[in-house]
């Protein structure tokens, strides 16, 4: 619920839904008192914050799916690196792994920007 | 938008290209660059927004003299203005279902919600210019008539623009333009229309109801 309400135009129409109700909670409590449409702000408010931080711990991992690119005498071998892989141990690993195979290596390795500048730039 | 893997290159863009526009520059960033976009220019509304906001809150809560709202003499047409709120609000269902209807491959329904959309702003366009010119007081009427104005006026603003988005934007579906796999041209006019409704929202709520 509580996500990126501008990560996609479905996101912006259910934050549009949201508000909607917000407001109406809010307008509808004010016209019973002045002090309870203030309450029902600080309620609604409350809880839209309270799920804003639930939410950013729990949201579940992004699913991604390739597809099989190649042959079936292809493998892919995905390599999670934490410094580097020039070592010796890494490649007679991945020697052993693409015995009789074609071998597709990706190498994921940890990015060294600053999180402003990876998130806003085209630097890794 | 779900995130995917495309077959990747030497030079690392996409091998089976896209079949139109320049070759896709190198993207590393976490936020496709129109989506950034979008993202940062209505934040950057949205501050604009806080400060008209702002300066109602001093007219109307911190101002000793404003015992009621609204201010006499005047008088606000909060049901005309509950109409217009209830078409802009069933523009954001049209809008919907017109990206809903791209992501399936169906034209005519993504030529319809956008069609529908823009009938439907500029409906509310007109009926609001309809409305200034019977309300009976103008920007210059005090500080309420000019924060009145003022934000109802910035709303209509981004109201206009967000009507030309979408004009292109039908233009272009009527051309053939747009494909469930690309279909930007409409999704980020989509997320601005939804803006333009959720600050129509809070302009109402706050200024007419209560």
């Amino acid at each position: 619920m509580a996500r990126n309400p501008l990560r996609s135009e479905a996101e912006a129409f259910r934050f549009v839904l949201l508000t909607a109700g917000y407001f109406a909670l809010i307008v509808a409590a004010a016209a019973i008192g002045r002090w309870i449409g203030v309450a029902m702000f600080l309620l609604l408010t409350g809880l839209a914050i309270w799920r804003l931080t639930r939410s950013a711990e729990a949201e579940p991992r992004e699913r991604t799916s390739v597809p099989h690119r190649g042959g079936a005498d292809v493998r892919r071998i995905l390599v999670v690196a934490n410094e580097t892989v020039g070592g010796g141990e890494l490649l007679d690993v991945l020697r052993r792994r693409a015995e009789g195979v074609r071998e597709e290596v990706l190498v994921v390795t940890p990015a060294l920007n600053s999180p402003l500048r990876r998130w806003a730039s085209d630097e890794d | 938008m779900s995130a995917h893997a495309e077959p990747q290159g030497i030079d690392g863009h996409g091998v089976a290209g896209h079949g139109h526009g320049p070759p896709l520059a190198n993207q590393s960033s976490r936020v496709s660059a129109s989506v950034l976009g979008m993202f940062l220019f209505i934040g950057s509304e949205a501050m604009l927004f806080g400060a008209f906001f702002t300066a109602y809150f001093f007219v109307r809560v911190v101002n000793p003299e404003a015992q009621s709202w609204p201010l006499e003499p005047f008088h606000l047409p909060v049901f005309v203005a509950g109409v217009n709120t209830a078409i802009l609000v069933t523009s954001s269902f049209t809008m919907h279902w017109a990206l809903q209807s791209v992501k399936r491959g169906n034209r005519a329904g993504l030529q319809a919600g956008l069609v529908l959309t823009l009938l439907m702003g500029m409906a509310f366009l007109v009926t609001q210019m309809l409305e200034y010119a019977r309300i009976g007081f103008n920007p210059g009427d005090g500080a309420f008539g000019t924060i009145f104005f003022g934000l109802t006026g910035l709303h209509g603003a981004h109201v206009f623009v967000g009507l030309t988005l979408l004009a292109v934007a039908t233009v272009r579906a009527f051309r053939g333009h747009y494909t469930p796999e690309h279909h930007h041209g409409v999704e980020i006019p989509g997320i601005y229309w939804h803006f333009v409704d959720v600050m129509w929202i809070v302009v109402y709520a706050t200024i007419y109801l209560i």
